[in-house]
Formats: C-alpha cells, sequence, structure tokens
C-alpha cells in the first residue's frame, strides 16, 4: 500500500513538472528536501516583467473516493509550504518575489493521467 | 514600492487626519495585512478592497501588502478606510501609472465589491477638518458628498467608483483624457427650509387655550414643556401639533445638527443639511444608552439627536425611573459625556424637553365627571415615577382638562369655535418666529446659544432685567411656591420669552405673573 502511494505520488510530480515545462515555466528544483519538510517543484517565471519563483505542491489522485485534490491542502500545509521557501531563498540567495502554486493530478485505474490542474497563487 | 494617502478617524464629533501608509514588497509571498489598531471592520476591508481593485478592471497586485493606519495609537473604526487604502495599494503597485507616490487631499469612504463607493457616515466631519487644515480637496462617496459640500474653500470629489477615481488620477500624469472629475459647487447653508403640510394642524385641537398658549411660549424659548391630564384629553394631539410651530434652523444650527446625523449615519444619502428641527419621540422602552448615547463605540443617543429640536417623551411616568434619571445632567449642561472602555465622546444634547403624563394610573383623578378608581397607596406610588429634580427642570407644567363633548359635536352651528375661526399653525408659527428673531440678535455674540432656555444665569442676569415692582413680585411668588434657585432663573427665563412673544424689550409685571404661573402643581 505504501509503495503504491509513493508511486501514484511520483507518476502525478512527473505529469506536473511536464505541464509546467510546456507552460513556460523553468524547472530549477525537484523534492527540494531538508529535515523539516519537502516542496514538490520549484519553478520560475516572469509574471507581468517581475520574476516570480512558485513553490509548487503536487496533490495526485488515483481514485475519486478521498474528495478532490484540493481537498488536502489546508492552512497548516501552505504555512509550511511557505517556511520551506523561505529556507529555500536563504539557501540560494533569492531575494525576490515568491508564491505558492498547487497542481492537481487525476489519475485512472491503469495510472494514466486523466486531468491535470494548476491553481496559481493559492492564498487561504 | 510606498504610498502615502490621508484619510480622516473621527471618535465622537472630533476628528483627526489618519496617514494611510501601504508598502507593496517586491519581495517574499503574496500577502496583505493592515496595522495600525483597525477594528474589525477595518480588517474586513481587505476582502472589500481586494475584489473592488479586481472588479475595476485593475490587476490587485500578488505582493506582500502592509498596510499602516498612522498614528498607529488612535483607534480605527468603521469602514470608512476602504478607499484611502484601495488608492494607496493602486499607487504603490503603480497599476495607474501615477509617479507621485504621497498625493494631497483627504479620501474617505466605503467600497462595495463592484468597486462602488458607498454612502458612508461622517463625511460632514471630514470637511470640516479638510478646512481646519488647509487641505484642498476630498474625495468622498456621491450620496455623501452634498452633506461636505456646505463646506467653503474645499473642493468636494463626489466618487461614484473606484475605476472613476483611477481615472482622475492617472488624468492628472495625462495618462488618459475627459475623464478629470470636476468638484462639487458649493451648497449655501443659508437655503430656506421648504415648508412640508405639518401631520396636525393646531387648528385641529378643540379648545385646550391654556396648552396651545404654553406650546407657543415652549416653541419660542426653546422651554422643556409638560402636560398632564386624563386620557383622551388632547395631549398627544398638541404634542405632534409641535412640530408645525417649530421655527426652521438657522443656519448655523443646521451645521450642529447634521454633525450629529453625519456621524450617526443618519443622512439620508443626497442630502446635504438637516434643515427642519428633530423632533424624537422615544419609546418608553428605550434604554439608558438609547437615550442618552452609547455603545463600545460611543454614538449619540436620542438626547443628541433632539439636539436643538424636540425630545418627546409620551406618557412620562412610564419610563423607568432609572432612564429618566440620566436626562438630569444633560438637561442642565445640554452636553452629555459618554465614556466606554474604548474611549469617550462628547455630544451636544440641548434640546427641548416635551412630555405628558395622566395624572394617576386610571387618568381620571381631578376629573370633572369622571371618578378616579385609584387606591391612595397607587397613586403615591404613580406619583414617585417622576422625581423631584426632572420636575424642576421643567419650565412649564399645565393641566390639560378633558374636552367638553358638546364642543365636539356642535361644531358645525356654534360659531364660536369652528375650524376656521381658530388659530392655524402657520398663525402662531410666525410670532414663534419673531420671538427667535429677537433672541438671535440677542445671543449673537455667545456661541452656541440660541434661545432664552439656554442660557445660564450670567447670562439671564445680563439680559433679564428685573424693575422694582417685578422683582417684589417675583420675592412673593418664591414664597407662595416655594421656588428652588433654579425654577426662579426658569421663571425669569420664560418671562423673558413671554416679553419677546409680545415684542416687548423689557419684562413686565403681566410676564412675569404668566410665567409663574405655569409653576402650578400639576402633577
Amino acid at each position: 500500500m505504501k509503495r503504491n502511494n509513493r508511486k501514484t505520488g511520483e507518476r502525478g510530480e512527473r505529469a506536473a513538472g511536464e505541464m509546467l515545462g510546456q507552460k513556460g515555466y523553468e524547472i530549477i528544483a525537484k523534492n527540494y528536501r531538508n529535515k523539516w519538510g519537502e516542496i514538490d517543484i520549484i519553478v520560475k517565471k516572469k509574471v507581468r516583467d517581475e520574476d516570480y519563483v512558485m513553490f509548487v505542491e503536487v496533490k495526485t489522485k488515483a481514485d475519486d473516493s478521498y474528495g478532490e485534490p484540493w481537498e488536502m491542502i489546508d492552512s497548516r500545509k501552505l504555512k509550511r509550504v511557505e517556511n520551506m521557501g523561505y529556507l529555500w531563498c536563504e539557501e540560494f540567495s533569492w531575494d525576490g518575489l515568491c508564491r505558492i502554486d498547487v497542481v492537481g493530478v487525476w489519475l485512472d485505474i491503469m495510472g494514466e493521467v486523466s486531468k491535470i490542474k494548476h491553481w496559481e497563487n493559492v492564498q487561504l | 514600492m510606498l504610498a502615502r494617502v490621508k484619510s480622516v478617524a473621527t471618535v465622537g464629533l472630533e476628528s483627526q487626519e489618519v496617514l494611510v501608509e501601504v508598502d507593496v514588497a517586491s519581495k517574499g509571498f503574496p500577502a496583505f495585512e493592515i496595522v495600525g489598531l483597525p477594528d474589525k471592520a477595518v480588517g474586513e476591508s481587505r476582502a472589500r478592497v481586494k475584489k473592488a481593485i479586481e472588479n475595476s478592471g485593475y490587476k490587485f497586485p500578488d505582493k506582500r501588502i502592509t498596510v499602516n493606519l498612522a498614528p498607529a495609537g488612535v483607534r480605527k473604526v468603521g469602514s470608512n478606510y476602504d478607499l484611502p487604502i484601495a488608492v494607496g495599494i493602486l499607487l504603490a503597485s503603480e497599476v495607474i501609472g501615477v509617479e507621485k507616490k504621497e498625493i494631497e487631499g483627504y479620501y474617505y469612504g466605503e467600497l462595495g465589491l463592484s468597486g462602488a463607493v458607498k454612502h458612508s457616515r461622517g463625511v460632514l466631519l471630514v470637511g470640516m477638518l479638510a478646512k481646519d487644515n488647509g487641505i484642498k480637496e476630498i474625495f468622498v462617496p456621491v450620496e455623501s458628498s452634498s452633506e461636505a459640500a456646505v463646506i467653503e474653500g474645499v473642493s468636494v470629489y463626489a466618487v461614484r467608483t473606484l475605476g472613476q477615481l483611477g481615472d482622475h488620477l492617472s488624468v492628472q500624469v495625462g495618462l488618459a483624457n475627459n475623464k478629470l472629475m470636476k468638484p462639487l459647487s458649493t451648497i449655501p447653508i443659508t437655503d430656506v427650509t421648504r415648508e412640508v403640510e405639518p401631520v396636525v394642524d393646531m387648528r385641529e385641537v378643540i379648545g385646550q387655550e391654556l396648552a396651545k398658549r404654553a406650546a407657543e411660549i415652549s416653541a419660542a424659548g426653546g422651554h422643556n414643556l409638560i402636560l398632564v391630564g386624563p386620557p383622551g384629553a388632547g395631549k398627544t394631539m398638541i404634542a405632534k401639533a409641535f412640530p408645525s410651530i417649530l421655527p426652521p434652523l438657522l443656519p448655523e444650527e443646521a451645521l450642529e445638527v447634521t454633525k450629529i446625523y453625519s456621524v450617526s449615519g443618519m443622512m439620508p444619502a443626497g442630502q446635504a443639511l438637516v434643515r427642519r428641527r428633530p423632533f424624537r419621540s422615544p419609546h418608553h422602552t428605550t434604554s439608558r444608552a438609547g437615550l442618552i448615547g452609547g455603545g463600545s463605540n460611543p454614538m449619540p443617543g436620542e438626547i443628541s439627536l433632539a439636539h436643538l429640536g424636540v425630545l418627546f417623551l409620551d406618557e412620562l411616568p412610564e419610563f423607568p425611573r432609572s432612564t429618566l434619571e440620566v436626562l438630569r445632567q444633560p438637561m442642565e449642561d445640554g452636553v452629555v459625556q459618554i465614556t466606554r472602555v474604548a474611549g469617550k465622546a462628547e455630544y451636544p444634547a440641548s434640546f427641548l424637553l416635551l412630555a405628558s403624563a395622566n395624572p394617576c394610573p386610571c387618568g381620571f383623578l381631578n376629573h370633572p365627571y369622571k371618578e378616579c378608581r385609584c387606591g391612595e397607596r397607587a397613586i403615591e406610588k404613580y406619583r414617585k415615577r417622576i422625581s423631584g429634580p426632572i420636575l424642576d427642570r421643567i419650565d412649564l407644567h399645565v393641566w390639560v382638562d378633558p374636552v367638553e363633548v358638546n364642543k365636539l359635536t356642535s361644531q358645525d352651528n356654534s360659531k364660536q369655535d369652528k375650524v376656521e375661526s381658530r388659530e392655524s399653525s402657520k398663525m402662531i408659527r410666525e410670532r414663534v418666529e419673531k420671538a427667535r428673531k429677537m433672541q438671535e440678535a440677542r445671543f449673537a455674540e455667545h456661541n452656541g446659544i440660541y434661545s432664552n432656555s439656554q442660557m445660564g444665569n450670567r447670562l439671564v442676569k445680563k439680559y433679564c432685567k428685573l424693575s422694582s415692582d417685578v422683582r417684589e413680585f417675583l420675592t412673593t411668588a418664591n414664597t407662595k411656591y416655594n421656588l428652588s434657585a433654579r425654577a426662579y432663573y426658569k421663571v425669569i427665563k420664560v418671562a423673558r420669552t413671554i416679553a419677546d412673544l409680545a415684542g416687548v424689550d423689557e419684562i413686565g409685571l403681566e410676564h412675569v405673573a404668566e410665567a409663574v404661573q405655569y409653576r402650578e402643581d400639576v402633577w
């Protein structure tokens, strides 16, 4: 069961990374982690002439039984991503604009991506 | 980027300038916070401002926004900071292309989600503060803008939407054209009131000449009046006709009254000034705070809403005694101070108390034909509901006898008492206005004093010179009625009004004699 979950997650993160790349985001890092947590994907893009670094949280669903991906994001989770973001900024000396994005990935029974959705600048 | 916009904070009738500083950071995660002692409504303005900016066609910045309302020690209450905060964000995030980050003028008003600027309270005070501080222009909601338009020397811009204001600001740097707003033209405060059809005309009141005369004196000098009598005698009817004999507000008076109504949020949209003398008739279940004012952010109560007008307390004994006793101090001083943990406020409350009462629980005590069925104890208990100190503060005490039935029925044939032969409210009001004119001239150099009833003892001595025989008469009356010092001065003030009604400069014996007659014990 555990292994299966990890596989699902990896599949979703791969799909999310491809999608962001197609949308013109420059992928800086994947699975940035330290002892306090993990950020799934870190990307960079110009928005209205200003450089943003986006910290992307990917949520993958293999079946419908547990609700929608965004229902798994709460303010605590966002706060954790934000704090991790600050650590990343510190480590890589980024002194600019940041934001948090969420990508939801739906998988069908065969493990194929059936739907993918990108929420920009998520705030609760 | 940092932008600075000015606005106004109001506590009671006092207002002060507030600097709204907006910082839009170019690093970190998006956020939106307001500091500087905001209350709940100011905190909620984040949601309104964000949606209003987006729905006005601008992009709300995905950046860290910090708003500071300075001075930070003053509590910021209400939704009026929406507009300055929104303007500050537009300036700081450079979406409207205005390079200037500090703009002159006061910005004040609540925003709707659509970007519409809504009717807000206290706009008159914004205009007044702008004038005092030498601010040239103010931007206020269109519906409340006429209130401020009475202030001369300040350009008042009536803002309909945030988008319109954004256009106006960017036009100033030459980005767009034809979109410059024009200030309102000043509304003269001396405009006369248009006459309104009274609900009840004094002409409709049958008989009751004494009560009508007392009402005339009361209206002319602003004296307190109590009408005591059996049910159905016409007390309430006289009270209802009372507004129709009141003189119109003087311009300075209108400004004072409008200030109170503006702060209470009771100004109708689009109206510049309260032009009619207030007439408030709170129900006897009104709480003490409702009567004198209160709330954690103290708001004016009924007595302040009746400032320079009439506070009508129908069935006075039905009011709880504790409620009535709070009237004692404001009746004397003409102002009320309300202190709460969150702050204190002082509101003017110089009102004319008009009261009515039955003589006993059943109402028929001293009735010429009907028998009173109340026990001694019941009457005594009833009498205690109005305290001596309150009665002492009432200048005119009048007994209202029941109307004789044949007067009601023989209306058509009796020549004496036809509706047409009785005096109309208009005729009485003309006399009242003449008496007020004399008072206006008398108190021209005294700020905030408009009628005889507002005179302090020093002014009584100055303006009510008594001849020796009048003085002698008063001494006799004093021993007969056992007048208190306050009542003594009140008699002189009433006599002054009676002389004014007669158009006489000197108070004569007949004036004092009539005034003393209204101190008769009717309660």
